[in-house]
């Protein structure tokens, strides 16, 4: 006897959202389920296939029954056409903003490209801009908001000899000058270049807007350099010139110059470093260090 | 406050539900679930064929109830006969037993006036 395509139709969804069921159990459920509605019709004839079939209910909601009844997971429930289509327009407007960025990026390519003549950057067509400063030092800028490169400077110092460097994080090394100029060369990222002025007769190099920066600093002879900081790693390489440095964290190198007097005055938190020979001559450069927390070292 | 009166409904009858076609397969000795529908429709259940037939499955499982395909004639279809098994017969026995001290309790709280 052939069944109405309906039907098979509607068992065969029935039956596929049964996976979770054995082989036997399915078969059994199916045949039972297609026996009502033949029973349904059998015992009424003017009655309506679709109408017995929907009062059974979705196959999907049936197997659901069965599902639960035996205590499983029931699967997801029938996506309504609506839902459907929303769902594809979705995906749709998200493929096709997928695709304009890929034409930007297509447009705007090459991504960096070097302008050898203006010594400077040109990333995404101009999007950011690169551009080249007076000392031939490359300097790079994201909208005013993040500066990255290298920076440069120097100031003359006053009869004071004063230099104050303050920063936040930063690897500093210092190095002779070998002129009266107190000279500097910073490597990091910001939100901003390193500020400098004399102020009140004092060389000062704020270096706060930078994080992690890296410097060199060229200090002239007899000078005094105030370092200030949290986070810090510095290298006094044969300095002649006083220093006193407050670092919350970090270490510092001390490489002494050969024959030259320098008198110590090292602490860490409270302890005071006692195994740098200390000179008391008054034309001994002050070493002064202050280190809440790390290392003093001597540098070879 | 609606859902909760619906879900409590829906509780206390999947459970009455359940008493009541193994009284009604008891007294037939053995039905089919066509049959049985029609007459829990009789007494006023109405219980649609969505939810009948996956109860039966599940009976059948917990061994309350046995399953037998019997074919009326040779041009019909084979149909799903079930009968009680001793527990399916034992777990009635309870469920009446208990249902009859909750029907008790109910007319005295309601002769007493607890309930209006």
């Amino acid at each position: 006897m052939n069944t109405d395509p309906r039907i098979e139709r509607y068992l065969s969804v029935l039956e596929s959202r049964l996976k979770a069921f054995s082989v036997g159990d399915r078969a059994e459920i199916v045949t039972e389920i297609k026996s009502h509605v033949l029973t349904a019709l059998e015992r009424d004839p003017q009655a309506n296939l679709d109408h017995v079939l929907a009062a059974l209910g979705e196959p999907e909601t049936v197997a659901n029954r069965y599902l639960l009844e035996r205590g499983l997971k029931p699967g997801k429930p029938p996506i309504s056409p609506v839902v459907k289509w929303l769902v594809i327009g979705f995906l749709g407007t998200v493929a096709m903003v997928l695709l304009f960025a890929v034409f930007l990026l297509m447009k705007f390519s090459p991504m960096v490209n070097s302008i050898a003549n203006q010594e400077g950057l040109e990333v995404l067509n101009e999007l950011f801009d690169g551009e080249s400063e007076e000392s031939g030092v490359g300097r790079f800028a994201l909208k005013g908001i993040l500066s990255a490169g290298r920076f440069n400077g120097d100031l003359e110092l006053s009869e004071q000899r004063a230099i104050n460097v303050k920063f936040t994080n930063a690897k500093i090394e210092t190095v002779k000058s070998e002129d009266d100029t107190f000279a500097w060369e910073c490597d990091g990222v910001g939100a901003g270049a390193p500020e400098s002025e004399v102020r009140g007769g004092v060389a000062e190099l704020n270096l706060l807007r930078m994080i992690g920066a890296k410097c060199m600093l060229a200090i002239p002879k007899g000078a005094k350099l105030s370092l200030d900081g949290t986070n810090a790693k510095i290298d006094l390489d044969k300095p002649l010139f006083n220093v006193h440095a407050r670092v919350g964290n970090g270490k510092v190198e001390i490489t002494p110059e050969d024959g030259v007097d320098y008198k110590y005055e090292l602490k860490i938190g409270r302890r005071k470093k006692m195994d740098f020979t200390s000179s008391e001559k008054p034309d001994a450069y002050l070493l002064h260090i202050e280190l809440n927390n790390g290392r003093i070292t001597r540098g070879r | 406050m609606a859902g909760s009166a619906d879900n409590w409904k829906t509780q206390i009858r999947k459970g009455y539900l359940e008493l009541c076609i193994l009284m009604l397969i008891r007294r037939h000795k053995k039905l089919y679930g066509f049959d049985l529908l029609e007459k829990l429709a009789m007494v006023g259940l109405d219980v649609k064929e969505g939810t009948l037939y996956p109860l039966l499955n599940r009976m059948s499982v917990d061994e309350f109830l046995s399953a037998t395909w019997e074919t009326e004639n040779i041009k019909g279809h084979p149909r799903k006969f079930y009968a009680l098994t001793k527990e399916g017969a034992k777990f009635l026995d309870e469920m009446r037993d208990e249902f009859d001290g909750m029907i008790g309790i109910f007319h005295q709280l309601r002769a007493k006036g607890a309930l209006s």
